[in-house]
């Protein structure tokens, strides 16, 4: 038996006595072999904490904790709403069962109170500027919202359909369920796929509504009546104000990275730019020269903060920044901090604080 | 941006200590099993990593990795709760020899920056298709070989050489993934 062997039975409880003293003696030998066993240990825990769904209960856990350290529960009614920031950007599918389950059981009592179905089995799940929320649905299909987005969906998912609202950003990996098809209605708009992976793009305060197929089949419903099948790494625009709808092939990638915690630019205009880093670190955006709109950026962002983010373009193109900061120890409402734009030919007073705290 | 968080919580925030512990729970509790091999005994080890770090929160220093010190946290509780333990199976022999005999097999830092746990689901669909269903299969249904072996008409043979070629692939994986960040 070789040792890879001798490891993965090991960790799937295969081994035999004999394979076990073998697997003992080759972890004594060397310890790139313990490294390599500790490595295959972890992914396989790792794996067991991931994939299995139920095998650890997040909600739970923060109810015991939160009781323990005497936190006080919030009130939670029918209507549930999940905000996640970017910090928590991955949260666990235990948990999200567990939402799903709230969704229903506040359904099921009030049926049982004998009121008429109406809103308040909605669920609905937000995202706060600023933040990003990852959610699984009661079926399992998997959720990314976008910062500043709503999901609703009532009482009646994955029973009768799957039906869901979404305003703002999301994207789905929808569990193959070709019985129920799973339907996002967007504005006019209906995006209905079966089993796949697609991103759709629908912010109120953007003209346009993009649904982008990355794997599978989907096809976007237009009014009054009219069905646009989608290929793989075939994006769909539509515009709202002159009710076009223009299909064309890009790279999927551009506008999925936001999940990822990335954010990805490809020839995209100032304008665009901005609106994404306005919406992702939930700061006010002021670009004050016309002339500047349309300048094309290309770059992607992970883990760098907004000044970062600034400098950087700074860098790169003829423009200058300002940011204003608010004084958060002051009493009162958090004010959004600030950021000013103009182009470099146009003096911006130094920025002063450039530090964050 | 972390730094905000950790600060939050010195302060005594409960909602940033809330969004920390809806973002590592599951991680932890993976990462708290690798050392103790039961489910059970890995929540109830991170728990109470929860409940030290707020009850001593004071004792955070914002300049340094949150999540680093959380691990860290996490690995000496385990590895305590692992010494304790008496010899219950033969599997936590394999566990003391590597993580206490031989400590430096548990060094974690290299691990931090890497995102492959996070991205598990997609790593493991990556496998070949064999490869995949065969793990998952094991790890998700928990099936035993032969029941896999059954179940997808092949030897056990062929699901033993699956099982080590998914992890010997995934393990390269985290490998290529960058380093601590």
């Amino acid at each position: 038996m070789d040792n890879q062997e001798l490891i993965s039975k090991f960790l799937t409880g295969e081994l035999t006595d004999a394979g076990l003293e073998q697997l003992k003696q080759w972890l004594e030998k060397d310890p790139e072999n313990r490294k390599i066993f500790n490595q295959e240990n972890e992914l396989w825990h790792q794996a067991g904490a991931h994939i299995r769904p139920y095998t650890y209960n997040a909600d739970q856990a923060w109810q015991k904790i939160s009781s323990k350290l005497g936190f006080k529960e919030e009130e939670r009614g029918n209507v549930v709403i999940f905000n996640k920031s970017r910090f928590s950007f991955m949260v666990a599918a235990a948990s999200i069962l567990f939402l799903a389950a709230i969704g229903a059981l506040g359904y099921l009592l009030f049926q049982g109170a004998g009121s008429q179905r109406g809103v308040r089995d909605q669920t609905i799940i937000s995202s706060n500027v600023g933040e990003k929320s990852h959610i699984f649905l009661a079926d399992s299909t998997e959720v990314f919202l976008n910062s500043k987005s709503i999901l609703s969906f009532d009482g009646s998912y994955n029973k009768k359909g799957r039906e869901i609202s979404l305003s703002g950003e999301g994207f789905f990996n929808v569990r193959s369920n070709s019985t129920k098809p799973f339907v996002v209605h967007v504005d006019q708009l209906l995006v209905t796929a079966t089993g796949t992976r697609f991103n759709v793009s629908a912010y109120a305060d953007d003209p346009r509504i993009e649904a982008t197929l990355e794997e599978g089949r989907i096809f976007v419903s237009l009014p009054p009546d009219m069905k646009i099948f989608l290929k793989e790494g075939e994006q769909l625009v539509y515009d709202r104000k002159t009710k076009k709808a223009v299909l064309h092939t890009v790279s999927t990638r551009t506008y999925t990275a936001w999940k990822e915690n990335e954010l990805r630019f490809v020839d995209a205009p100032l304008e665009e730019v901005m609106r994404k880093i306005g919406r992702n670190f939930n700061v006010d955006v002021v670009i004050e020269n016309q002339e500047i709109l349309n300048l094309k950026f290309t770059a992607t962002f992970t883990d760098e903060s907004v000044d970062e983010i600034l400098q950087m373009m700074k860098m790169v193109g003829p423009i200058d920044y300002k940011i204003i900061r608010q004084n958060l120890q002051e009493e009162g409402e958090y004010v959004k901090p600030k950021i000013l734009i103009s182009s470099k030919k146009t003096s911006v007073q130094k920025q002063t604080n450039m530090k964050s705290k | 941006m972390r730094d905000i968080l950790a600060q939050r919580i010195i302060l005594g925030d409960p909602e940033a200590f809330e969004l920390l512990f809806r973002k590592y729970y599951l991680r932890l509790c993976g990462f708290a099993n690798k050392f103790l091999n039961n489910f059970n005994e890995a929540e109830d080890i991170v728990q109470e990593v929860f409940t030290t770090l707020w009850e001593n929160r004071e004792l955070i220093d914002s300049d340094n990795s949150l999540k680093a010190y959380i691990f860290r946290i996490t690995q000496n509780l385990s590895i305590n709760k692992l010494r304790r333990k008496g010899v219950e199976s033969r599997y936590t022999e394999v566990y003391k020899l590597v993580y206490i005999d031989h400590k430096e097999s548990s060094d974690f830092e290299s691990l931090l920056g890497k995102e492959l746990e996070e991205n598990i689901n997609l790593a493991i669909d990556r496998l070949p298709p064999g490869c995949s269903k065969v793990f998952r299969m094991s790890r998700v249904e928990g099936l035993k070989y032969e029941e896999i072996a059954t179940a997808l008409n092949i030897s056990v043979k062929t699901v033993e050489s699956q099982m080590s070629k998914a992890l010997r692939i995934l393990r390269t994986q985290l490998d290529e993934y960058g380093s601590i960040s």
